[in-house]
């Protein structure tokens, strides 16, 4: 509350300086504020959150093929995953990642291994005017950036 | 004396000479070879990027990737007049620029004056100098300099807080002084070139006829420098005008700059539609300092 925030480096320094006290947020924001001791805590609300994952892209028509293949075996190996994971404060894709996390509770404060947490974690997708193929008609990205527009004034 | 050397021009007849002569006897076609480049560059790379954004107003978006598809429409058009949000937005930008203009206005006169007319020439450069110096250091840094200051923790705060004065700095009071801070060096600049441009004879005329030096001032120098005031207010009202960083930064608030910003991504030909606004209030903007004489201040 207090202001909206666009990058993660005005909610950090908004929390650090109070002039923020409670809002949303992302683990990474988290991560850091709790790594520089503010008094900060973050919770997921028992009607659940929102959430997303990561993805890498590949450029299908990649000059050097098995240097992309090199490269994928690199990022999906459980050493690459930890340590994305740790610095983005997300979840692994890979839970062999878990046992090489520096902070050993890392996994199990993300709770990467537990499948009740991720049930109500609504995934982020592209609204679609025919509702994602569900039938019926929905708002577009557009309609919605346009009422994001219209609400802040 | 030796004598001129003419051999190192070329000899008669001979293909550089003779093109040196084509040259000389069309001096209209080597002025257009001169200035294909840079004109060239102008027109293309400026005007075209410009045209190019603009042209983009009319097409649609694909609503699932957010890409511009190529089918025409005035719908972009029509929101910005049917939908309030942006005329406010628009509203609110321009008075933004119109206070921040006027604020530097009126802290960038005294400092103009002191170092055109009263300084020694060390002091002068000195504070050109000065003067200078924040425009070495990065926007950014500067901005997020600002939104430390103006935090609720912050230096500012600070200040204010003995004499009972709390500052909500994340507002478009905060706004405003940033930008103030940010510009001001446009607005001395011309202003302190202006200054120096007014003859002392016509100050020790005014003096002889009698005229005090505050008569002087509203009746001589005020009038000579006003040009020089409407050539610095052109930067700082335009500049006020574009800017998305510092509102992006200071206030929650949405202003011209980050309106486009925030739906270039998705929905390009709306921000291009947008851009239309600031252009055209440039234009008038623009006409009126012309008529004031600021072209010539500059």
């Amino acid at each position: 509350m207090g202001e909206w925030w666009a990058d993660y480096a005005k909610q950090v320094q908004s929390y650090a300086n109070k002039d923020v006290v409670i809002g949303t947020t992302w683990p990474y924001m988290e991560n850091i504020l709790k790594a520089d001791k503010k008094p900060v805590n973050a919770i997921k609300p028992k009607e659940g959150t929102t959430g997303w994952s990561d993805t890498w892209m590949i450029y299908s028509k990649a000059a050097h093929p098995n240097c992309m293949y090199m490269w994928m075996n690199y990022i999906e190996s459980p050493q690459a995953q930890a340590k994305v994971a740790e610095s983005f404060g997300e979840a692994p894709a890979n839970l062999k990642a878990c046992p090489l996390t520096t902070n050993k509770d890392f996994c199990t404060q993300l709770h990467a291994a537990d499948e009740s947490w991720w049930k109500n974690v609504y995934y982020w997708t592209t609204p679609t005017a025919d509702c994602g193929g569900k039938g019926g008609t929905c708002k577009t990205q557009q309609d919605w950036v346009n009422a994001w527009t219209e609400i802040r004034g | 004396m030796t004598s001129v050397p003419y051999e190192q021009s070329p000899p008669r007849g001979s293909p550089g000479r003779r093109l040196s002569v084509y040259f000389y006897r069309h001096p209209r076609l080597s002025l257009a070879l001169l200035l294909a480049l840079p004109l060239g560059w102008l027109a293309v790379a400026y005007l075209g990027s410009l045209i190019v954004l603009l042209l983009a107003a009319v097409w649609n978006v694909d609503p699932f990737t957010s890409q511009v598809v190529h089918t025409y429409t005035l719908d972009n058009f029509r929101r910005l007049f049917d939908e309030p949000v942006y005329r406010n937005v628009a509203w609110r930008t321009i008075q933004m620029a119109a206070l921040v203009t006027i604020a530097d206005a009126v802290l960038a006169f005294p400092i103009a004056y002191y170092m055109a007319r009263v300084a020694s020439p060390r002091a002068r450069n000195l504070l050109v100098v000065a003067v200078l110096m924040p425009l070495w250091a990065s926007y950014l840094v500067k901005a997020y300099a600002w939104r430390i200051i103006l935090s609720g923790e912050g230096m500012l705060n600070w200040v204010l807080g003995p004499l009972g004065i709390s500052f909500h700095g994340y507002s478009s009071a905060g706004l405003w002084l940033v930008f103030t801070y940010l510009w001001l060096p446009f607005m001395i600049l011309p202003v302190y070139a202006g200054l120096e441009r007014i003859p002392s004879s016509l100050l020790e005329a005014s003096a002889d006829l009698g005229g005090r030096s505050l008569r002087t001032f509203w009746r001589v120098t005020l009038p000579l420098a006003f040009p020089a005031v409407v050539a610095g207010s052109i930067f700082t009202f335009s500049l006020t005008l574009g800017d998305y960083i510092a509102p992006k930064l200071i206030t929650s608030q949405q202003f011209i700059g980050t309106l486009i910003y925030d739906n270039h991504g998705t929905n390009l030909p709306v921000a291009a539609a947008f851009t239309l606004v600031p252009i055209v209030v440039m234009i008038v903007y623009l006409v009126v300092a012309r008529r004031l004489g600021a072209f010539a201040a500059l």
